[in-house]
């Protein structure tokens, strides 16, 4: 999916694209930068089966950043969203990236009747939990000991749910 | 045909022949056979069955069949003839024409032979030859326009470009006055236009332009015409009309840097080497500022006064220049830059600029002198600028710490690897540089150029095993390797040949340069469909350019390259003899190589 923002004082236009095996190296450079957990194959076989879940951000046409999901399935066959990463580069950060990014995937919850969407973050994390509440995160449980080589090792689980309208049939 | 055969055998000597040229070759055969039953040596039908079998891939017995059959009746032009396409086919056009002009001794104004006679002396530039069949098959059918322009074509090629231009306006000549039809225009119009070319050629310059302006209606590629009629009037020393011309041709086109120059030329305003008296320059500077207003989405309108400025004029226009294409982002911007560094001073002058630009941007977020906050991006483009500067100007140690910040802030943009890849190369570090180019290919694995360079990079290092699988990820499965010599790959044939070379493995050398050296003789054999199409078509023009360029065709780089290479191969074989036999063997290519390049 490919749509602008302008971005008001300079023209910047920031455009979404999808993960796929030609381009999955891009995810990878950012993580690199971005995480200090480096991500094993599974992590993205699950963000190439993610589909329109995971993107990657551009700036400009310069990748900058990405969300990476995973689709679970819970009992009763229902679906729900994971989101294993959710970065921007620090120097395009403040730009309305990240925001574009989350967006764009609870559009597509919404669009796809899926009822929950969460995440993990480390507990000190304050400017991360600020960032989900804005959009309806709520803290739901305290993990003890998530991490392994990060202090705090703790996290919180942070969720958002849906309204379940009946899909239509 | 076949006339010595009875009616019946006559009848089937036709079938032959009609099976012949409608490639029903099983058909052909049988009535040959039929007739072959009852009359063994019919020497036609012998050299038929012969030119049948050879379209089915049965050349020995063809080859065969044939010369018996022309033995068995040498006084029969459909043996010649047969004779000759055979060799033909074999591309061995030398023994071709012999053929047809055996054939033509006996039947001089066979027009088909004359036809197969005349392809094969324009393919083999033998030119006053050609000149003749030409004239000889005007003469037998003058109502043909083809065979009028053909004459007139081979009149010029044989430097008889006067005699080219009466033929063709004696062609005219015969044309109704409300000719061309619609379906013709494109074609007349052709044709003109290739008239005025060769008045031009020839120094009638007067008369090309009066002949332009009296058929403008009927010349239908209205760029060439204003593209012909502005280098008349240069010739003619008619400036501000020419002036006048190119204005139009930028506003057809802004981007085209000819018309610039020309324009500048009808200003007296041209310098080879963009030297100028200072007044000349400051005309000059009027002329683009001028321009500028005029063109506002050209590049080249602001590109060019880079090359004429000097010194704190040049410092401010490179300055303004470059500003806004790092703000957007445009990777190709040094190459745009880079034949100002063959400038004295202006490389220095460049530093100096673009290290202003780095500095404010890590003190202030902005240009120099400008409020607009840049966007993060900006600082990117300018180290990727400036590593590139540094590398031009062999300092690989400040271009590699730029490439490596650049690297560093935004990680994703493959490019940068591109770059770093290519600094390394230039350092000496060859493995290094490789490495490089692999990663930037993997960060776009549906990129062909990534790829290409990637490979090329590896076979720089001498990972030849490595660069061929590289290399086949973009060729199409199944007959990979093969592939690239069928697509005529020579980048990638020449530098595993020197990589080969540099690693003593002199066999698979020579085949990757041998290899180069038969795209080339390829490339001459493709002219021949040429020499009936265009004249069919009246893509006289580019007919003629085409032929010019094939006479020019081994000076090109990559075919000195593969030669030079496979001289040194030869040279090695020869210095160390493998077996003392390949010595003998071996004098006969060199002098073969060392001809062509002559």
């Amino acid at each position: 999916m490919v749509g602008g923002v302008e971005g008001g004082k300079r023209g910047v236009t920031i455009t979404l694209d999808g993960v796929r095996d030609k381009n999955v190296m891009q995810l990878k450079k950012l993580n690199v930068a971005l995480f200090p957990v480096r991500y094993n194959d599974k992590y993205y076989a699950d963000a190439l089966s993610s589909g329109d879940f995971s993107k990657l951000a551009y700036f400009n046409d310069i990748c900058v950043g990405a969300i990476a999901c995973r689709l679970e399935k819970k009992e009763g066959g229902l679906l729900r969203v994971y989101i294993m990463t959710l970065g921007v580069l620090a120097p395009y950060r403040g730009e309305g990236v990240g925001t574009k990014l989350l967006n764009h995937v609870l559009d597509l919850c919404q669009r796809q009747h899926i009822g929950e969407i969460y995440l993990h973050v480390q507990t000190n994390n304050e400017d991360a939990i600020k960032f989900y509440r804005k959009f309806g995160f709520e803290i739901t449980e305290t993990i003890e000991n998530y991490y392994v080589n990060i202090t705090p090792a703790d996290c919180y689980v942070l969720s958002k749910f849906f309204e379940q309208s009946p899909p239509k049939k | 045909m076949g006339s010595y055969l009875p009616p019946k055998e006559a009848n089937l000597f036709k079938v032959i022949v009609k099976s012949y040229e409608t490639k029903q070759y099983k058909k052909g055969l049988k009535a040959a056979d039929a007739i072959l039953k009852k009359y063994p040596e019919h020497g036609e039908t012998l050299s038929m069955k012969g030119l049948t079998l050879n379209c089915m891939d049965r050349k020995s017995e063809a080859y065969e069949l044939v010369r018996r059959g022309l033995k068995n009746d040498l006084k029969s032009h459909v043996c010649w003839h047969v004779y000759g396409l055979l060799y033909r086919s074999d591309r061995e056009y030398r023994e071709a024409i012999k053929c047809y002009r055996n054939a033509l001794k006996i039947d001089s104004n066979n027009i088909e032979i004359l036809r197969d006679l005349s392809l094969l002396q324009a393919q083999m530039r033998d030119l006053s030859g050609f000149v003749e069949t030409r004239q000889h098959l005007l003469t037998l059918k003058p109502n043909h326009r083809m065979n009028w322009i053909g004459f007139a074509v081979a009149q010029h090629l044989n430097s008889n470009g006067s005699k080219a231009i009466e033929i063709l306006e004696a062609y005219e000549g015969t044309l109704e006055d409300d000719y061309p039809s619609d379906n013709e225009r494109c074609e007349h119009g052709e044709m003109l236009l290739y008239k005025i070319s060769l008045m031009e050629e020839h120094g009638y310059y007067e008369r090309a332009l009066d002949e332009l302006y009296k058929k403008e209606a009927k010349i239908v590629d209205k760029l060439a015409y204003k593209e012909q009629q502005v280098s008349l009037l240069e010739k003619l020393g008619r400036t501000e009309e020419g002036e006048k011309v190119y204005k139009i041709l930028l506003f057809m086109n802004p981007d085209n840097y000819r018309y610039y120059s020309g324009l500048q030329k009808c200003l007296g305003l041209y310098s080879e080497k963009s030297q100028f008296t200072s007044d000349e320059a400051d005309r000059l500077c009027a002329l683009y500022k001028e321009l500028r207003e005029q063109y506002k989405w050209s590049s080249a309108v602001r590109r060019i006064p880079l090359d004429f400025l000097q010194f704190e004029k040049f410092r401010e226009a490179a300055d303004n220049y470059i500003r806004p294409l790092l703000t957007k982002g445009v990777p190709s911007l040094f190459s745009d830059l880079s034949p100002l560094y063959d400038q004295p001073g202006k490389a220095d002058i460049l530093e100096k600029v673009i290290l202003d630009l780095e500095d404010s941007i890590r003190s202030t977020g902005g240009f120099p002198g400008s409020a607009q906050e840049e966007p993060p991006s900006t600082l990117l483009w300018t180290l990727f600028l400036l590593a590139q500067h540094y590398d031009r100007r062999g300092q690989y140690d400040i271009a590699l710490a730029k490439i490596n910040e650049a690297i560093e802030h935004t990680p994703t943009v493959i490019d940068l690897y591109s770059v770093k890849s290519r600094i390394l190369k230039h350092a000496g570090d060859l493995p290094a540089a490789a490495n490089l180019a692999d990663e930037a290919r993997s960060m776009d694995l549906a990129d062909r150029f990534l790829n290409s360079e990637c490979v090329k990079r590896m076979l720089q290092a001498d990972q030849v095993g490595l660069a061929e699988k590289t290399v086949v990820l973009f060729t199409k499965e199944g007959d990979q390797h093969n592939n690239l010599h069928d697509m005529q790959c020579m980048w990638y044939e020449l530098a595993s040949g020197e990589s080969y070379l540099r690693q003593g493995d002199l066999g698979r050398a020579l085949k990757n340069f041998l290899a180069v050296e038969k795209h080339y003789a390829d490339i001459t054999e493709d002219q021949f469909d040429f020499h009936s199409y265009c004249l069919r078509k009246m893509t006289l023009r580019a007919y003629v350019r085409m032929l010019k360029f094939q006479d020019h065709l081994h000076a090109h780089p990559y075919f000195h390259k593969a030669a030079a290479g496979a001289i040194r191969c030869y040279m090695k074989l020869y210095d160390s003899p493998p077996n003392p036999q390949l010595k003998k063997m071996m004098n006969h290519r060199n002098c073969f190589l060392l001809r062509k390049r002559n």
